[in-house]
C-alpha cells in the first residue's frame, strides 16, 4: 500500500499571506472576525467576517485584473510549492485538486449589481470568464505548469478537505506521484447574504463549543497541501511535515442545511478514516473539529466524537473561532494547523469559549494554546447537503 | 483511474433527459439508431439581440411523470433534471434498496458546468429588488454547485460519498472516470455518475456575448465538428446519468451488464482559463494510460466517441491527440455534440452511448461532417451507424486544457 505525506504546505489567511502568519495567529489565539469592508452590510443581523487584510491582498503578486479567489489560489498554491522544493519536472507529472464554491462571484456580483441599477460598465463583463470554480484550478495549473490530473470539487464547507481525500486515492491508484491539493474562497455577498437569510451567523465573533453560541462568523483564504507517495519524497530528499493516513468520506442523504440529529453520517465518515487508516479510536490525541459555532453542528459532531472516539478528556478546538469559516478554504486551513500541531505538538485554542457546553464532553482548549504530546489527529469538515470529510494525520519522526 | 489490481466496473444502469428523448438504455438506443440531431431554434426564451439561435433543448414538459409533486414544488429544475435521470437509471438497472450490499454505500457523482445558476440569479434579483428582506432564504443552497448532486442522495437514499466536479465540456465524462475508480478502489460499492447543465435566459446571452457559440467569426450557425465550416459549438442542456458497479457484485444481483468501463483516466495540458492548449501541446500519455489500465493495445479500440464539439482549436486538439495515441491506427470516429448540443450531460451521454455501441456494434453518425479538415482519420461520416467491433473510447477535451479517455468494453471481451 502506498503511504501519503505532506511535503509542503501554502496559506492565505485573515491573518494573512503564508502558513507562518496562519500559525502564529493560531497559536496566539487572535481572533481577526471584524467589522466588513468588502462590500455594504447596512441592513444585515450580522455584519462581520474575517477577511483577508487589505495590505496583504494588495501585494498578492498576481495580477489584479483576476479575481480575487484566483489570486489567494495563486498565492497559496505558489507557496506550497516553493516549500516542497519542486522542480519544474515535478509540477509537470503533478495532479491538482481545487475546492471551491464561490469562483469569481465577488467580482462578478459587482458587474451584476451595476447592471441591475442600469449602469453597466462592459469592461467588467471580462469578470464573467472567471465566474465559475473550475477558474482556479485552470489559473494555477498554467501559472505553475501543473501537468497531472485536474479536478474542481464542490462540496460546499467540506470543499477544502475532500481533495486532499481524493488527493491521496490518486496517488495510492498510481495516477500522479504527487498532487497539489486545498481550497479556496472569497467572500463574497450571495455567501454573506445567504447565511444572513438563513438566520445562522453570529453578530458577535462565533463561539463554538460554547453554550451560549448563536451561530458562525465568515471568513476568507486558502489553503494547498502537497501530497506526495513516500517513496517519491523520500527519493528526492524531500521533508515529510506528517502522514495522511487515510479519509472518510460520506452523505447524510437527510436534509439541505441541516445535519442528521443522530450523527450517522458524521459517524460513518469518522469510523471510515479509522478503518481505513487502521488506527484505534483511542490512538486519536486531537481533533481540528468542524466546530462552526452553530447549535446543531457542535452538538452533533461532539455525539459523533463520542460515539467514534469515547473519551471524554480529547483534545478538540475550533479554528473558525479564530478566523470565521472560510468556507471552501476551511478544510484546507485546518488540515495546515492540523499538520502543524503534529510538528509542534502544539494544540491552538478554542476563541470566546467562556462558558463550555456541558452536553460537549471534551476538552475544547479554551482560550490558549496547548502543548500537547499527539501522535494521530482527525480533521473534520461538514457540508450543506449532509457532505461529511473526516482527515487523519499521524505525526512524522524523522 | 483503474488499476488491474482493482474491482472491475460494470455500466448496469443509464438514465438519460436530453433534447434526443428520455428513458433508459433503450431509449438511448432509439435515439443514436434513428441519429436525428435534435438542435432548433430556442422556443423557451426570447434570442432578440442574440448572435445565436440555435440549442439541443428539452421539451418544457419534459419533467411531467418523471418528479414527484412534492420534488416538483420544492426542487429546482436542474435538480429535478438529476434526480429524474438518477431514478431513471436505477430503474434500468432493477435496483431495490437491497442492492447496495454492505461497504461504503451508493454515491453520487456530478459533473456540472453552471451548476443552478438560474436560482444564484433568483437569490440575488430578491435583494436586489427589496434590500435583506427579500432575500429568499430556502433557495440560498442552491447556490452552491453541489446542490443536484445532494437533493439526488436525498431523493434516492445514497448515503455514499456525493461529489460534484465543476468543468467545461467534459464535466460528465470526468464524472464518470473519477466514479469509477472510486468504485474500482472501494471508496464507493456503487455509483450514480454524469452530468447536468441547464439553459435559462440570462446563462445564453451571457454565451453568446462571450462569443462562444457559433457562429464564432460568422458564416451560418451550426454544430460541425472536424468539418472545414465549423464555427463553435452550440449550447445543449439535460441530464444522463449511468449507474456503476463492481462487476463481480452486478452478476451476482443478476443484472443486466451493458458493458464494462476497464479504463478511466484523465490529464491536463495547463492553458488557462477559457482558453483551449497551443497545437503540440499533450500527447498521448492520458489515453495511453487509459488503454493500460484495460490492458489492451490500441489495435484493440474499433471506436471512439469524441467530445467533438466544433470549436476549431479544441476539435484540432484533440484530433492531435488521437494522433499522438493512436499513430497509424484509426479507430471509427463520431460525435453527439451535433446532436444533442454541448453541455454536461452529454458526457454522461456519451458512456451510454458507448455502452449501446459495446452491446450492439452499432455507431452512430457524424451526419454533420461533410468536408472533413484532416484526411487521415476514419469519421463515421454518412446518416447510418456503421459497424462498430471491440472495445471503444470516450474522449474529451475542454477549454482550460483537461483530457479525460475512458475505454468501454463489452462484457465478452473482458479478461478473465
Amino acid at each position: 500500500m502506498t503511504r501519503v505525506v505532506v511535503t509542503g504546505l501554502g496559506a492565505v489567511s485573515p491573518y494573512g499571506v503564508g502558513v507562518r502568519a496562519l500559525w502564529h495567529g493560531l497559536t496566539a489565539g487572535e481572533c481577526v472576525i471584524q467589522p466588513i469592508g468588502l462590500f455594504e452590510t447596512e441592513g444585515f443581523r450580522s455584519r462581520i467576517a474575517a477577511e483577508v487584510p487589505p495590505g496583504a491582498a494588495a501585494a498578492l503578486s498576481a495580477s489584479p485584473r483576476r479575481s480575487r479567489a484566483d489570486r489567494f489560489a495563486l498565492a497559496a498554491t505558489r507557496e506550497a510549492v516553493s516549500d516542497a522544493g519542486l522542480s519544474p519536472a515535478h509540477r509537470a507529472s503533478a495532479g491538482l485538486i481545487v475546492g471551491a464554491v464561490g469562483g469569481g462571484m465577488l467580482e462578478a456580483e459587482a458587474w451584476y449589481w451595476e447592471l441591475h441599477r442600469g449602469r453597466e460598465d462592459p469592461r467588467r463583463r471580462a469578470a464573467l470568464r472567471s465566474l465559475l470554480p473550475h477558474s482556479h484550478a485552470e489559473v494555477v495549473a498554467e501559472r505553475l505548469g501543473l501537468g497531472g490530473p485536474k479536478e474542481t470539487l464542490v462540496m460546499a464547507c467540506a470543499s477544502g478537505s475532500a481533495p486532499l481525500a481524493l488527493g491521496a486515492d490518486l496517488i495510492v491508484d498510481g495516477a500522479a506521484p504527487l498532487v497539489l491539493a486545498g481550497g479556496v474562497d472569497a467572500l463574497t455577498r450571495i455567501c454573506f447574504m445567504g447565511f444572513n437569510a438563513l438566520k445562522l451567523l453570529d453578530p458577535n465573533p462565533c463561539r463554538p463549543f460554547d453554550r451560549e453560541r448563536r451561530g458562525m462568523s465568515l471568513g476568507e483564504g486558502a489553503a494547498f497541501l502537497v501530497l506526495e507517495a513516500l517513496d517519491h519524497a523520500l527519493a528526492r530528499d524531500a521533508r515529510p511535515y506528517a502522514e495522511l493516513l487515510s479519509a472518510g468520506m460520506s452523505t447524510d442523504a437527510f436534509h439541505l442545511t441541516a445535519p442528521q440529529p443522530d450523527a450517522d453520517g458524521m459517524i460513518r465518515a469518522m469510523a471510515e478514516a479509522l478503518a481505513r487508516g487502521g488506527v484505534d479510536a483511542g490512538d486519536v490525541g486531537y481533533v481540528n473539529a468542524h466546530g462552526t459555532g452553530t447549535s446543531q453542528n457542535d452538538r452533533t459532531e461532539a455525539l459523533a466524537l463520542t460515539k467514534v472516539l469515547g473519551k471524554t478528556g480529547l483534545l478538540v478546538s475550533s479554528n473558525k473561532s479564530l478566523i470565521g469559516h472560510t468556507m471552501a478554504a476551511a478544510g484546507a486551513l485546518e488540515a495546515v494547523a492540523t499538520v502543524l500541531t503534529l510538528r509542534d505538538q502544539v494544540v491552538p485554542p478554542t476563541a470566546h469559549l467562556d462558558h463550555p457546553d456541558p452536553e460537549i464532553p471534551f476538552d475544547c482548549v479554551p482560550h490558549i494554546a496547548r502543548r500537547a504530546s499527539v501522535a494521530v489527529a482527525m480533521s473534520n469538515s461538514f457540508g450543506f447537503g449532509g457532505q461529511n470529510v473526516s482527515l487523519l494525520f499521524r505525526r512524522w519522526d524523522a | 483511474m483503474i488499476s488491474p489490481r482493482q474491482q472491475r466496473v460494470a455500466v448496469t444502469g443509464v438514465g438519460s433527459l436530453s433534447a434526443l428523448g428520455v428513458g433508459g438504455f433503450a431509449a438511448v438506443g432509439e435515439a443514436l439508431e434513428a441519429g436525428r440531431p435534435a438542435l432548433a431554434p430556442l422556443r423557451a426564451l426570447p434570442v432578440d439581440g442574440t448572435g445565436s439561435r440555435l440549442a439541443g433543448e428539452l421539451p418544457a414538459e419534459v419533467l411531467e411523470n418523471l418528479t414527484v409533486p412534492a420534488e416538483a414544488r420544492r426542487l429546482s429544475r436542474v435538480c429535478q433534471l438529476t434526480v429524474a435521470a438518477c431514478r431513471l437509471a436505477l430503474r434500468d438497472a432493477a435496483w431495490d434498496g437491497t442492492s447496495v450490499g454492505p461497504g461504503p454505500g451508493l454515491g453520487v457523482i456530478v459533473g456540472t458546468e453552471f451548476g443552478d445558476l438560474r436560482s444564484t440569479e433568483d437569490f440575488a434579483d430578491g435583494f436586489l429588488r427589496r434590500g435583506p428582506a427579500g432575500l429568499p432564504a430556502l433557495i440560498f443552497p442552491n447556490t452552491v454547485m453541489n446542490i443536484m448532486a445532494t437533493t439526488t442522495a436525498i431523493a434516492v437514499g445514497a448515503k455514499g460519498p456525493s461529489v460534484t466536479l465543476n468543468q467545461p465540456t467534459v464535466a460528465g465524462d470526468l464524472a464518470i472516470g473519477r466514479a469509477a475508480a472510486m468504485v474500482a478502489n472501494g471508496r464507493l460499492s456503487a455509483v450514480l455518475a454524469g452530468g447536468v447543465d441547464e439553459i435559462y435566459p440570462m446563462l445564453y446571452r451571457m454565451l453568446s456575448a462571450l462569443c462562444v457559440l457559433s457562429p464564432m467569426g460568422g458564416g451560418p450557425e451550426g454544430c460541425r465538428p472536424f468539418d472545414r465550416s465549423r464555427n463553435g459549438t452550440v449550447r445543449g442542456e439535460g441530464a444522463t446519468f449511468v449507474l456503476l458497479e463492481p462487476l463481480d457484485r452486478a452478476l451476482r444481483r443478476g443484472a443486466t451488464i451493458h458493458a464494462e468501463i476497464r479504463g478511466a483516466a484523465w490529464g491536463n495540458s495547463p492553458a488557462g482559463p477559457q482558453r483551449a492548449p497551443r497545437p503540440g501541446d499533450g500527447d498521448g500519455a492520458v489515453i495511453a494510460r487509459a488503454l493500460g489500465q484495460a490492458r489492451l493495445d490500441r489495435e484493440a479500440i474499433g471506436w471512439a466517441y469524441l467530445s467533438g464539439t466544433g470549436d476549431p482549436r479544441l476539435d484540432d486538439w484533440e484530433l492531435d491527440l488521437l494522433r499522438a495515441a493512436f499513430g497509424a491506427h484509426r479507430p471509427r470516429l463520431t460525435s453527439l455534440t451535433p446532436m444533442a448540443g454541448d453541455h454536461a450531460g452529454l458526457g454522461g451521454l456519451r458512456v451510454a452511448g458507448a455502452a449501446w455501441t459495446a452491446r450492439t456494434q452499432r455507431l452512430p453518425p457524424l451526419a454533420s461532417l461533410r468536408e472533413p479538415v484532416r484526411a487521415d482519420y476514419a469519421f463515421a461520416t454518412g446518416s447510418e451507424p456503421w459497424a462498430a467491433h471491440g472495445a471503444g473510447l470516450v474522449h474529451g477535451v475542454a477549454r482550460g486544457g483537461t483530457q479525460v479517455a475512458l475505454v468501454v468494453a463489452p462484457l465478452e471481451t473482458s479478461p478473465s
